[in-house]
């Protein structure tokens, strides 16, 4: 017992001393009631078991999940006495725990946040078909990010992947997750697409995915942001928040790059097909040239025998014996062919060629027609 | 092909000339004679280089098709 008389509020302070020296920090779990808000920036609420029930108090900011009456949470307090002689703990960290308590708040957050427009399907952005740099976010440890490269290299190799190495559960993960989003962000060079994940776990494990900031820290990422967190069943707020949410880490790389083989085996079917129409094009021409050729061939062929034919039909007419066969004949004088009676006389000698030969005679009288 | 072009060419204008010669109406049996000759002469080497030269189209034709 002191033997000292104290002022009250040295007695508040030599109490509070005691609490800090025995109980700089404790954690108590239990449930919570009277929850209230003043002034927005104060957070009051009771932590209470089946028989006991204690006062606390924080500030918002440190509040980094929604609080409801009858949620069970952990909280990392120091008791203190206030200077009204009210017993009460200053909370600095509150989590909630048991699946129970991990889902309702889920719910909560998740209401809010969508009540916002965080989820809203016209904000989501396609990803690049064929993305040059990715970002990586998760746990080197992880198999996760083990299954997400595996699958990525067999898919697509020569991506250049920006690894973030984070912790990807506990107590700093958010954090940590915030800041690696935030680090690509402000890259001169912005990645072409976040990639964050995790493998899987319990909804305990996977509760930094399901953290305001780690949700709103992907929903403002100017790189678009897939998500491949634990098993296909697990659907945290980072997935909803995400532009395209892939069931697993193997998934999202499927989603990421495509397959290399089947891309080569449709570049392959192009090229035949590129390759058949070419063919076509040639084969069409090549038979068109070849038709106008032999037509314009034939045409010089015809033209040429009509030519000869009118020649020897033209030469036949001049025939001097077919002439003479059908009765005319040729009178020559002195060996010139006589055409016209001016140049004969009576007495004169002249020879007459006929078809079959020749004869000579005297001209008689001469009988000019006009 | 026996006959080349330039002689197709030139018998043709061989023909020509007969043919001129008739129109002028010069009238000269013994040269009739001779031109008509070789007139006739003529066209039937042409018509031979004609036969000559569809064979050889049939057979260009054949190696294209």
């Amino acid at each position: 017992m002191l033997n000292q008389v104290l002022e009250v509020s040295d007695f508040v302070a030599l109490v509070n001393q005691t609490l800090d020296y025995a109980y700089p920090e404790v954690m108590i779990e239990g449930e919570v009631s009277g929850f209230s808000l003043n002034q927005d920036k104060f957070v009051f609420f009771d932590l209470k078991d089946s028989s006991a029930s204690v006062g606390c108090f924080m500030m918002v900011f440190q509040l980094k999940v929604p609080l409801e009456d009858g949620m069970r949470v952990r909280i990392t307090a120091q008791p203190k006495l206030t200077n009204k002689g009210r017993f009460s703990l200053t909370v600095r960290q509150v989590v909630p725990v048991g699946e129970g308590g991990l889902k309702r708040a889920f719910e909560l957050l998740r209401a809010k946040l969508d009540r916002e427009g965080l989820f809203a399907p016209e904000r989501k952005r396609p990803l690049p078909p064929v993305p040059d740099a990715i970002g990586l976010i998760s746990s080197e440890s992880a198999a996760g990010a083990k299954d997400f490269l595996t699958i990525l290299g067999r898919r697509w190799g020569g991506v250049e992947v920006k690894f973030a190495r984070v912790q990807v559960q506990g107590e700093s993960a958010p954090d940590q997750i915030v800041k690696a989003v935030d680090y690509f962000n402000q890259l001169a060079r912005p990645v072409d697409v976040l990639a964050i994940v995790r493998g899987g776990g319990s909804l305990e494990d996977l509760w930094a995915f399901n953290t305001e900031p780690v949700a709103r820290a992907i929903a403002a990422s100017r790189s678009p942001v897939i998500t491949g967190i634990g098993h296909q069943d697990d659907v945290t707020l980072a997935d909803l928040a995400a532009d395209v949410r892939a069931a697993t880490p193997t998934d999202a790389a499927a989603l990421v790059v495509p397959d290399r083989r089947q891309i080569l085996s449709q570049l392959e079917s192009a090229r035949g097909q590129l390759a058949r129409h070419i063919q076509h094009l040639i084969v069409g021409r090549r038979d068109r040239y070849l038709a106008e050729l032999r037509d314009g061939m034939n045409r010089v062929l015809s033209s040429f025998e009509q030519n000869l034919s009118g020649y020897r039909r033209s030469l036949m007419a001049y025939d001097p014996e077919a002439a003479l066969r059908r009765g005319y004949s040729v009178l020559s004088k002195n060996g010139r062919v006589m055409t016209s009676v001016r140049g004969l006389k009576a007495g004169d000698t002249i020879k007459a060629k006929l078809s079959d030969g020749q004869l000579t005679g005297e001209v008689t009288s001469v009988h000019s027609q006009n | 092909m026996s006959t080349a072009k330039t002689d197709a060419a030139k018998l043709l204008k061989e023909i020509e000339d007969i043919l001129d010669w008739f129109e002028s109406g010069e009238v000269d049996l013994d040269k009739a004679l001779k031109q008509y000759q070789a007139g006739l002469t003529s066209i039937s080497q042409l018509t031979q280089f004609l036969k000559d030269a569809k064979v050889q189209v049939a057979k260009i034709n054949k190696k294209f098709d």
